[in-house]
């Protein structure tokens, strides 16, 4: 009897803080709130520095600089190598109370799991819709870290911002109607964001339709012809930078003939990166705002 | 010129149907509009610019490509006599594209500018290697394709190794490197045109040397012909149609190939017609596998880059063609390379103190933040270090084993279960379910790679068959896969998403995600195969003297040739589906094992084994620590070691003796 007490005691304030969060496999159990967390892929440090916390370790962060930018990632931040096959060893070395990642394979996780405690989320998949289940992860993570309020008051916030933003456009958008996303690549393609990406949904949420519709895909992008680009006949084309494209291609004559490039319709898009967290959507909206009210258009 | 009566009258009915169906599928004006603009009328529309500056130049630019493939082709395969020859699999043509990808990574802007240089220069360093290794005699044979293929192997294997530092940031090069014949412009159609025409003509005027050199190499001479400045020139002439094709569209495999082989089955016969035949033929080739690709293109969610749809009808065009060709008249006997004729006591110890030396550095010197250091590792971190170790140990000696059964059943020194396609079929049957499954190729379990592996042994068996299991129907095959094979992961590739990342890693054959049971299962499995190789050991005597040697000791060459081929494959297999695809070391190790003295079957067997593991511990190990924390595959570091060892090789002056 003394023995159960004391036993019941000391569960007390674990119970307290006891929490259990949902991923890919199903409920995972979390005695305390983790400390010292491993971000395996760029959408997950997104979506943990979206809740104001550093994780210690994080792949490929140079190249993170180059291409996310936004939110910045601190130079505490240590790098665990490449994003597809992070360091085991130095995971190991790094102590981390939680890893948190997308997609991995169950060998992965295993191994992964002999460190420390893992979530793994589903992020990209053609099977669901990507921007509700970021949404869904970045929640789950502000209860896993207390951070709950914190995660729906930047979500409440950013949904009243893209509505400001929707609002300040409208007189523009009802003359455009539609528009189109695109980042452009060497000489004659370019990928097209569609169904599934942060880019539509961004172009949804300020009142535009999709001008160049793809099907439903795990990443919501497709890489077609440039001469496809004609099919956006009416509203905007943009185009997210940085260009991957040669700089011959806006000297052709088939640039300068596409419908969108004549009737100046074409503008570009500040860098902002298509598989972050749930912040990404908006962050898409403020680029293409900035862009579809800048001096280009 | 009967024979340009008997070819013109078919080949232009296809080039006509051709253009009509890439104006079908490329344009929606009406066939009177489009007679407007072509007599001048000024275009108004964007179909019209459509038609006028990517319709017609894609067309011009296939067709000028594809004769200057069909063109080298012909000269590389006239040259050296050898059915098997062309820019993919001499390799000039993956020289080519190396040297514009580093060129891209290091210095864009003298690679934009200066491409066409840059690119010659990486063909001739390319087929520089392949001939050094092969030595001149030995292109006229199997040893240049197996050779050539070695080199695509290394090649491939720097350029991944680029690509996984590099991230797929650099997207455009992937849909250039498959082959991407869309245009924007006359721009590229007008920068290749002034440069393939004097090439052309030259080559024109090597028909009499060439036919000399029919005569063999002697009679040329007998002639008063000086045989090294005229083959110089031909090569070159080759070179350049090859740098200057894949500068203008990136690679595009098995049109050389195909070309000259059709050329001949029309019934060109002297040097000339064969190579104006060939480039014709290369011409329209090229303009069907790109309709090909634009139809695709239209009916997939991604485009489909030209290079991989040329792979796709070439692969079985290729086995389709030559399997009718090929003769079961294989009358070589295996030569050893050159080396002493037993194990010194000296190589003994050093391979001994290798053998100690290596695993000891491979589990105990470490690279980390604070640099390198010699420590015993904590718990956790040998957890994850001893299966990586123990796998590429097993795996080298598995791949060591494979290629010994290889080598003496092929009776040739260059011969490797990667060479020849063993290990293209488990990669062949992984990355082919994750491009169409649309998932990621660490999804797929080993049992789908044992099933590839064993679908390409029962091509190769019974294709064998009909050839009594002639060498080069088996290189021939391995050839045909590894190009589509190629092409698919371009394909992956172009699309650029984060999946095709994952495979190139996969591809590089690592460790990583070996774990301790699948360590120990590959372990125990690669010492079984170690006893069944040294049950083998009297047939690979035998097999390797020669067909009629052995058949007069009383081996059955019908039993013994399948059971042995079965045995490297099921190796290879294995290996590949723990691991991926290894390469080099099946080609590295059994040669080093002979250079060192062991020149029975027996000691090469044991001596080939263990070098092959400890050149894949090796390679592990620089691959987890060299750039630590970033991770490169082991079978990428194990490539470029063994590239560099021929290279070595070579400097010494150690080139195979024919």
């Amino acid at each position: 009897m003394k023995y159960l007490r004391v036993l019941i005691l000391s569960l007390l304030p674990v119970a307290a803080e006891a929490v259990t969060i949902e991923d890919r496999r199903g409920p995972q159990d979390f005695q305390t709130i983790p400390q010292r967390v491993v971000a395996l892929d760029w959408t997950m440090a997104t979506q943990l520095l979206d809740l104001d916390l550093a994780p210690i370790g994080a792949p490929e962060i140079e190249l993170y600089r180059d291409w996310v930018r936004d939110p910045a990632m601190p130079a505490s931040v240590q790098e665990i190598g490449r994003r597809d096959a992070p360091d085991l060893e130095t995971l190991a070395r790094l102590r981390p109370d939680a890893i948190i990642g997308c997609d991995r394979s169950a060998d992965d996780v295993s191994s992964l799991e002999r460190i420390a405690p893992v979530l793994v989320f589903d992020c990209f998949s053609a099977r669901h819709d990507n921007i509700a289940e970021a949404r869904r992860i970045y929640l789950a993570l502000g209860a896993l870290f207390d951070r709950e309020r914190l995660a729906m008051e930047r979500l409440a916030t950013a949904e009243s911002e893209i509505a400001g933003h929707a609002a300040d456009i409208a007189p523009d958008v009802a003359q455009l109607g539609t528009a189109a996303v695109v980042r452009l690549n060497g000489d004659a393609t370019a990928w097209v964001y569609g169904s599934n990406s942060f880019a539509e949904a961004a172009l949804e949420s300020l009142g535009l339709s999709n001008t160049l519709p793809q099907a439903a895909s795990r990443w919501g992008v497709a890489l077609r012809p440039v001469e496809e680009l004609a099919s956006a006949d009416r509203g905007a084309l943009l185009a997210i930078l940085p260009h991957q494209a040669d700089p011959a291609l806006f000297e052709s004559p088939l640039w300068r003939f596409l419908p969108a490039v004549r009737d100046a319709r074409y503008l570009e898009v500040d860098p902002v990166w298509s598989y972050g967290g749930a912040l990404a959507l908006l962050r898409h909206v403020r680029a293409f705002h900035a862009a579809l009210s800048g001096p280009g258009a | 010129m009967r024979l340009a009566l008997r070819i013109a009258p078919p080949a232009t009915a296809v080039l006509a149907a051709l253009v009509a169906g890439h104006l079908w599928v490329g344009s929606d004006l009406p066939p009177s509009r489009m007679a407007e603009l072509l007599i001048g009328s000024p275009p108004e529309t964007f179909e019209d610019i459509r038609f006028s500056h990517a319709t017609l130049p894609r067309m011009a630019l296939a067709l000028m490509t594809g004769l200057a493939l069909g063109l080298a082709g012909s000269l590389f395969q006239q040259v050296t006599q050898n059915l098997l020859a062309s820019p993919l699999t001499l390799g000039a043509a993956s020289g080519a594209w190396l040297a514009m990808v580093a060129g891209t990574l290091i210095a864009p802007t003298l690679a934009a500018e200066h491409g066409a240089w840059l690119s010659l220069l990486g063909a001739s360093l390319a087929f520089g290697l392949v001939v050094a290794i092969a030595g001149l005699r030995g292109l006229m044979g199997l040893h240049a394709v197996l050779a050539g293929m070695a080199v695509n192997l290394l090649l491939g294997a720097v350029a991944s190794a680029l690509l996984l530092l590099k991230s797929p940031y650099f997207g455009h090069l992937f849909v250039w490197g498959a082959g991407d014949l869309g245009q924007t412009g006359w721009d590229r159609t007008l920068w290749l045109l002034p440069r393939l025409l004097p090439v052309l003509a030259i080559a024109l005027l090597l028909g009499r040397g060439l036919a000399l050199l029919r005569t063999g190499a002697a009679g040329a001479e007998a002639r008063g012909m000086t045989l090294a400045p005229f083959l110089a020139i031909a090569v070159l002439l080759a070179l350049a149609l090859t740098a200057l094709s894949v500068t203008a569209v990136g690679m595009i495999g098995f049109v050389g190939l195909l070309a000259p082989n059709l050329a001949r089955l029309s019934g060109a016969r002297r040097p000339v017609e064969e190579l104006l035949a060939s480039a014709a033929l290369g011409g329209i080739l090229l303009l069907g596998a790109d309709l090909i690709a634009v139809i695709a293109s239209n009916a997939l969610p991604d485009m489909v880059p030209t290079g991989a749809a040329t792979a796709v009808l070439g692969a079985p065009a290729l086995i389709w063609l030559l399997g009718r060709r090929l003769g079961a008249q294989d009358h070589i006997r295996f030569e050893l390379p050159p080396g002493p004729a037993r194990l010194s006591r000296r190589t003994k110890f050093a391979v001994l103190l290798a053998a100690v030396a290596l695993p000891s550095v491979a589990f105990l010197v470490e690279q980390n933040p604070e640099g390198w250091s010699l420590t015993l590792p904590e718990a956790l971190i040998l957890e994850f270090r001893w299966p990586r170790v123990i796998a590429a140990a097993a795996a080298g000696l598995g791949m060591a084993l494979s290629g010994v059964i290889l080598q003496r059943l092929v009776r040739n020194p260059l011969a490797s279960p990667d060479i020849l396609g063993m290990s293209s079929g488990a990669t062949f049957a992984l990355v082919g379910a994750a491009v169409l499954g649309g998932g990621s190729v660490h999804d797929f379990s080993a049992g789908l790679a044992v099933a590839g592996s064993l679908c390409v042994l029962a091509m190769l068996l019974w294709f064998g068959r009909r050839h009594g299991h002639a060498p080069a129907a088996l290189a021939l095959i391995g050839i045909a896969l590894g190009a589509l094979l190629d092409a698919l992961v371009k394909f992956a590739l172009a699309a650029g998403s984060e999946d095709s990342f994952a495979i190139v890693g996969w591809l590089g054959g690592s460790t990583y995600r070996v774990g301790p049971e699948a360590a120990v299962a590959l372990a125990l499995s690669m010492l079984a195969a170690l006893a069944l190789t040294f049950a083998f050991r009297r047939w690979l005597t035998l097999l390797s003297a020669g067909d009629t040697v052995a058949a007069g000791r009383g081996l059955s060459l019908p039993l013994a040739r399948p059971a042995s081929m079965t045995l490297a494959a099921s190796i290879a297999a294995v290996v590949t589906a723990f691991l991926g695809p290894v390469s080099f070391v099946g080609l590295l190790a059994p040669h080093m094992a002979v250079m060192l003295g062991a020149r029975r079957v027996e000691t090469q067997i044991l001596l080939a084994g263990v070098l092959g593991a400890l050149l894949m511990t090796c390679s592990d190990w620089l691959g987890r620590m060299a750039l630590h924390p970033m991770q490169l595959p082991a079978g990428t570091i194990a490539a470029v070691l063994g590239g560099s060892y021929f290279v070595l090789l070579l400097a010494r002056g150690r080139i195979l003796q024919q």
